[in-house]
């Protein structure tokens, strides 16, 4: 009974997100009744989380404990970013029911315990990121989505390689509680997922893809992208990655670990380095994540455990929500000036819309891990850890190249309190209610988060 | 425990909150209101001074635990250097307001919110004890300068204020670095992120040879504090910041914010790495030294008054730092006495610059000559504030430098002799400074009509010139207010 209720609920998802794409059809009135039916989606999807605390399909798929937190927060992000897309026009109707698919493809992922429903759950996210790119009507993204779409298929291939390894490896495609008879097997098995791992996060040198796609979708889908792909795909593959390293040989855990801590302080430096001398303001944020995508890679390393996992969660969370505000600000300020992408669209912001403003200085900073933030709450959480588990030279590099990130957090506060006449006499830019609810719900997140964050972690 | 302090220690804080209401039209009200809050901040200060039961010891004012941040426990204790620099803090933000009575801006509010928001995170680093607690004031001391510099800066003011922002935040992020290791640390031995003064000394880092716990936190914690001192060579930020700053930044930047570098030293490096102060002494000494004669000659060769000033300012501060790592209780009495006059001092030449500027809108020492007969009453207060920079007898800056010296001497006698040589060297360039604005005959025209200061622009010099000579012929009036911390500053006991 409880098994049909979720394949019920999954089903009446997909029904509505159908049936929304079909409304769409409909001349006049098509958007509203598809933004409505994606909206009631989402919701019913939302309410039915709190139905129970396990949801299992056989033994594909199991929900329980922290994914469960994971997908309530993801849940009630994806309502919040059909509200923000609205239904004002049809381009972002259409982009919320190509989220509506993304996320589901996250659920899929998310509670996957065998490698086909994950691969199967991972490419459905590709797909759907695939055509979001595609369908941003900028000038460079179908050759973006194609360069993405090519790069992705072959790490599909390799993937399904590492499948095939871990056959051989362990004589089933089972997740959890799989005997290694192979360590060998196993340990290129592992390899080949940490390869993955990195392209789906865009670590480096494993992120060509990701400034093309970043500065060739639009700012509302680049959002979305944040807080399904990024979230869903970082700690589902962390918390794998955990769990198989358990059963590896300690000769080749050593090896893995390293490569992972290379590839970590890798990204963290050429992230930080190449967002500082980029001049668009999504191209910054393009490389900003590399580096960001450095310090969570560093958690492969760490042992499992129920708190860091939990630290994991809120760091994904945090950081994917304060980069979603970082963007629909910009968003709102590239409007007003022709969807330029420019780093001159926030000077003098300051002056057009004081409340904007704040609100940009404080995400940045928070990206930038000032105190009193989710981001420095993140970092000295993160950091001391990395440091108890004996990491203390990467820690220390990945410290280092923070400092270099600061420099392009601080110039966006730089610009926007930087007076131009010209810029003085544009409009004031206004905020819609539903955008302001969305700023106001992430500021409120990030000092929450910054003075307590022991409430969502449960730690002492 | 203090039941009002956090109402005390709000103050600075809800006052500047208050000027987001108040009416943009009515500048006399929103001045007003900022001199009546730097009267009630310097008042509550010196109150806070007065009710200390042992100045030589540290109280605790205030304590909370925060379950929800880590169990960390926030705390907040005074003794006498903490009240001292509490009150000269205090006292600038006083001298801030007076001085800039005539800024013109229709940015006031924002103006006054960032100048009272930096006085209250400078607060919060004096008073905070645990070291978590200080680092987010330290860190919140940032924001409003570098909006304060960025908005109503000059010219270069965002080169200015990126430099000053980068340069003091890579500091603060290597001793974030040592804050985590050292959490990590904590949590293994009591189970709790908890870094309190206690848990500190509890840790125990040991001390072998360069690459040790110790060796590695004491560097981390020593940049970040050199680069906010500044230490030669990480004082490059400060020239650019001080040209470029508003005359309100440039007084609390050189009047309190390079103090609290030094003040990192005293509270969380030399009671907690004691292997690692005596084994790179030495090298801090000559830093010291470098920093007092290459400040002294790049000042001596500028053309521009507040460069000048700037420079003058690494070099004074080098004295500073040599006199706390000598770990000799003469010394560290010496420099921390030099840490009040120089507050005193260069926050006096800054306003007196910026009494220039608005006359005359250059800050190029060619352009004026002269200027005391026009401008007698200036020219009067104006020298008795370089002379108290310039170390004459009977000012503050010459007690200062003089017990640093000697104290020194004891330690390393080369030393002493260089940093000696910034003695001789500082009336030669402040006495250029002096002679090339106020001496000689009026060689440009626009000099001729200047105006003389108003009693309200006196008021501020006066006050500096009349604490000048007071420090220099009564120093008991500062040292006896920290006195008894001094063996808490030299753990050798030298």
């Amino acid at each position: 009974m409880e098994n049909l209720t979720f394949v019920q609920n999954v089903l009446i998802f997909i029904a509505l997100n159908a049936a929304a794409l079909l409304s769409l059809n409909i001349k006049k009135f098509g958007k509203y009744i598809s933004f409505g039916l994606s909206f009631i989606a989402a919701v019913t999807f939302f309410s039915m989380l709190y139905s129970r605390d396990v949801f299992t399909l056989g033994d594909l798929f199991t929900l329980d404990g922290n994914k469960v937190f994971l997908l309530k927060l993801v849940s009630l992000l994806n309502i919040l970013m059909i509200l923000i897309n609205g239904y004002s026009s049809l381009e972002k109707v259409k982009s919320t029911l190509l989220v509506s698919y993304m996320f589901l493809g996250g659920v899929f992922l998310l509670g996957a315990n065998e490698l086909i429903t994950f691969y199967v759950a991972l490419e459905t996210i590709a797909l759907v990121g695939y055509a979001l790119v595609a369908t941003s009507n900028q000038e460079f993204s179908r050759e973006a989505a194609v360069k993405y779409l090519v790069q992705g298929s072959i790490v599909s291939a390799i993937f399904l390689l590492g499948a095939a390894f871990y056959l051989g490896a362990t004589g089933g495609l089972t997740l959890i509680g799989a005997t290694v008879v192979n360590q060998e097997l196993y340990a290129i098995a592992i390899g080949i997922f940490i390869l993955t791992a990195c392209f789906k996060l865009g670590a480096f040198p494993f992120h060509a893809w990701i400034a093309d796609v970043y500065s060739n979708v639009s700012l509302g889908n680049l959002a979305t992208n944040f807080f399904i792909s990024k979230i869903i795909i970082g700690y589902k593959f962390i918390t794998l990655l955990q769990l198989l390293l358990l059963e590896c040989d300690p000769h080749f855990v050593n090896i893995l670990v390293r490569i992972v801590q290379v590839i970590a302080v890798a990204s963290a430096f050429y992230g930080n380095i190449m967002a500082v001398v980029q001049g668009q303001f999504k191209r910054i944020i393009a490389y900003s994540s590399v580096a960001h995508t450095g310090y969570m890679l560093m958690m492969i390393c760490m042992t499992p455990d129920e708190s860091y996992e939990k630290q994991l969660i809120s760091y994904l969370v945090i950081y994917s929500l304060t980069a979603t505000g970082v963007i629909l600000i910009l968003n709102q300020f590239a409007q007003l000036n022709k969807n330029k992408d420019g780093r001159d669209i926030l000077t003098s912001g300051f002056y057009r819309n004081k409340g904007l403003a704040i609100m940009l200085s404080v995400f940045v900073l928070s990206l930038g891990g000032i105190p009193l933030t989710a981001g420095f709450a993140m970092k000295y959480m993160l950091f001391t850890n990395f440091f108890k588990e004996g990491f203390n030279l990467e820690t220390t590099s990945i410290f280092i190249s923070s400092v270099i990130g600061l420099a392009y957090y601080i110039r966006f506060v730089s610009d926007l309190f930087t007076e131009n006449t010209d810029k003085m006499k544009l409009p004031v830019i206004k905020t819609r209610f539903s955008e302001s609810l969305v700023h106001v719900i992430i500021l409120l997140s990030i000092f929450t988060f910054g003075i307590a964050p022991s409430l969502f972690l449960g730690l002492k | 425990m203090d039941q009002l302090f956090l109402i005390k220690f709000l103050i600075p804080l809800l006052w500047a909150i208050g000027f987001t209401f108040a009416p943009k039209q009515n500048e006399k009200a929103i001045k007003l209101y900022a001199l009546i809050g730097a009267f009630v901040c310097l008042a509550y200060s010196v109150k806070m001074y007065f009710d200390l039961p042992n100045p030589g010891l540290l109280t605790e004012l205030f304590k909370f635990n925060m379950p929800l941040f880590f169990n960390m426990t926030y705390t907040f204790a005074m003794d006498g250097l903490s009240a001292l620099l509490l009150i000269l803090n205090s006292f600038l933000l006083l001298m801030v307001v007076i001085a800039t009575w005539d800024i013109k801006t229709d940015k006031l509010r924002l103006y006054y919110f960032l100048i009272f928001a930096l006085v209250w995170a400078v607060s919060g680093s004096l008073l905070a004890t645990s070291l978590y607690g200080f680092y987010i004031f330290w860190e919140a001391m940032l924001i409003p300068l570098f909006i304060l510099v960025g908005v109503f800066g000059g010219e270069n003011r965002r080169y200015a204020s990126f430099k000053f922002f980068m340069m003091t935040a890579a500091g603060s992020i290597l001793m974030l670095a040592s804050m985590c290791y050292m959490s990590a640390m904590a949590y293994k031995l009591n189970g709790s992120y908890d870094l309190t003064y206690d848990v500190i000394k509890s840790l125990n880092l040991h001390y072998d040879g360069f690459w040790s716990p110790q060796s590695l936190i004491f560097w981390a914690f020593s940049i970040a504090f050199f680069l906010k001192v500044p230490v030669f060579p990480f004082h490059s930020w400060l020239p650019d910041a001080h040209v470029e700053a508003p005359t309100a930044g440039s007084i609390l930047l050189a009047g309190i914010l390079l103090k609290l570098g030094i003040y990192g030293f005293l509270r969380f490096v030399i009671p907690f790495y004691p292997q690692a102060v005596d084994a790179y002494r030495d090298i801090v000494l000559y830093l010291g030294a470098i920093g007092v004669i290459y400040g002294a000659l790049t000042a001596w060769v500028q053309k521009d008054i507040k460069k000048l000033v700037a420079f003058s300012s690494i070099s004074h501060m080098g004295y500073i730092v040599m006199g706390v790592f000598s770990q000799n209780s003469f010394a560290v009495k010496g420099a921390i006495f030099q840490m009040v006059a120089h507050g005193i001092s260069t926050p006096g030449l800054f306003i007196g610059v910026h009494y220039l500027y608005t006359r005359r809108h250059t800050k190029k020492l060619d352009q004026f000559g002269g200027i005391a007969k026009v401008m007698p009453r200036f020219a009067i207060l104006f020298f008795l504030i370089t002379a108290g920079s310039m170390a004459v007898p009977m000012t503050c800056g010459f007690v200062g430098e003089f017990m640093i010296t000697a104290g020194v001497y004891e330690i390393n006698k080369i030393v002493a002799i260089l940093a000696a040589t910034g003695i001789i060297l500082s009336p030669i360039y402040l006495l250029k400074m002096y002679h090339l604005t106020a001496l000689g005959e009026i060689t440009h025209e626009e000099n001729k009509s200047l105006k003389d200061l108003s009693l309200l622009e006196a008021t501020p010099m006066i006050v500096l010139s009349v604490l000048t000579i007071l420090l220099g012929l009564y120093p008991k009036i500062v040292t006896t207010m920290y006195e008894g911390t001094i063996n808490f500053f030299t753990h050798s006991g030298l």
